[in-house]
């Protein structure tokens, strides 16, 4: 009997097979997709285009900002879990070592969500009125007129520590075991602009 | 006992049918976060399913030998496709390794259990295919001989 028409006899069996083996042909095919897509959120996002500024209000305070733009090409939304930013001045002459100019922070429930194939432009602002730290800043600008570097207190070298980490769309990323920890890695971005450098 | 071409044609045919089953399940294995369905690393209900999807080669295959050859087959066609599955985004699209160093030892140090399950299952499933089809051949002589026409 020839396999066709044994196949043929038995056709329940057979097109139940054939089904189940299409569905997971599909499935397989269509997560193959999702990683290679996962794939391209892990290396296409990134950071670019960073304005840093630093400007002296009228009333004295010192105003630090940042704006940064998050790009994301792949077909998955990115939720940003946590946003770091923190700006400080390296002081190579004598101690402290740095002078510590502003810090912010933005964590999961401020909802940050950026959309598929689209990217957003993260701004922070710090204003610095502590008497103690705006003449720590403005020692630091007077010391430097003395030596080659002629700098004012808006043109300090203040050196920008930006941070983004983002879970790329809904995909479970609560694991717990060593050998499940694989998994968040994989669907987790996290990208910094530091001193000047994308990373 | 000789292998004849039919044969082979019956295993490559019994094959085709299970191995997208035992693909999907490793690869699911590796990254159940990002596949759909998911099993969700369970190698119970792995092995559950690895058992079904053994019965069609006891069922459509007589001879037990070949039927648990066919077991064998399967899996290693469908272990291989999970690996191309896994490798695609390397191999089809330009995207750097994510695990360089231990590319191919991580995914058999996930997998190899599974990898096991599966060979158990599927030869656990070649008998109670077996046993279904004799239970159906029995069903239809019972009737044949029943209506007069044996």
């Amino acid at each position: 009997m020839s396999v066709m028409k044994d196949l043929r006899n038995r056709w329940f069996v057979t097109m139940l097979s054939a089904a189940a083996g299409l569905f997971f042909a599909g499935a397989l095919a269509l997560s193959t997709l999702t990683y290679v897509s996962v794939m391209e959120a892990r290396e296409g996002v990134e950071l670019r285009n960073a304005v840093e500024s630093a400007e002296l209000l009228s009333n004295g305070s010192l105003k630090v900002s940042l704006s940064i733009e998050l790009i994301n090409p792949s077909p998955h939304c990115l939720r940003i879990n946590s946003i770091s930013w923190s700006v400080r001045i390296d002081n190579t002459t004598a101690a402290p070592l740095f002078i510590p100019v502003t810090t912010a922070y933005a964590g999961a429930s401020a909802g940050i969500v950026v959309d598929a194939n689209d990217g957003t432009t993260l701004g922070f602002e710090g204003f610095v009125s502590d008497p103690e730290r705006l003449a720590a800043i403005r020692g630091f600008a007077n010391f430097s007129a003395g030596s080659d570097d002629d700098y004012t207190i808006e043109i300090l070298p203040y050196l920008h520590d930006f941070r983004v980490v983002a879970w790329i769309d809904n995909f479970d990323h609560d694991y717990q075991y060593y050998r499940e920890l694989y998994l968040n890695d994989m669907v987790r971005i996290e990208r910094s602009y530091y001193g000047g450098e994308y990373r | 006992m000789k292998v004849r071409k039919e044969d082979w044609k019956r295993m490559a045919a019994v094959a085709a049918m299970s191995a997208p089953a035992i693909a999907f399940m490793t690869f699911d294995f590796v990254f159940p976060n990002i596949s759909s369905p998911s099993l969700d690393k369970s190698v119970f209900v792995a092995f559950l399913l690895s058992i079904l999807f053994g019965m069609p080669s006891g069922y459509l295959t007589r001879r037990t030998d070949l039927a648990i050859l066919t077991v064998l087959i399967y899996v290693f066609l469908g272990y291989s496709l999970a690996i191309v599955a896994y490798s695609a985004p390397f191999v089809f699209y330009d995207f750097h390794i994510v695990f360089p160093g231990l590319y191919f030892l991580f995914f058999l140090n996930l997998t190899v259990i599974p990898l096991m399950m599966f060979v158990l299952g599927g030869f656990i499933g070649v008998v109670l295919g077996q046993l279904l089809g004799e239970s159906f051949d029995r069903e239809e002589t019972a009737q044949a001989f029943s209506r007069g026409h044996p």
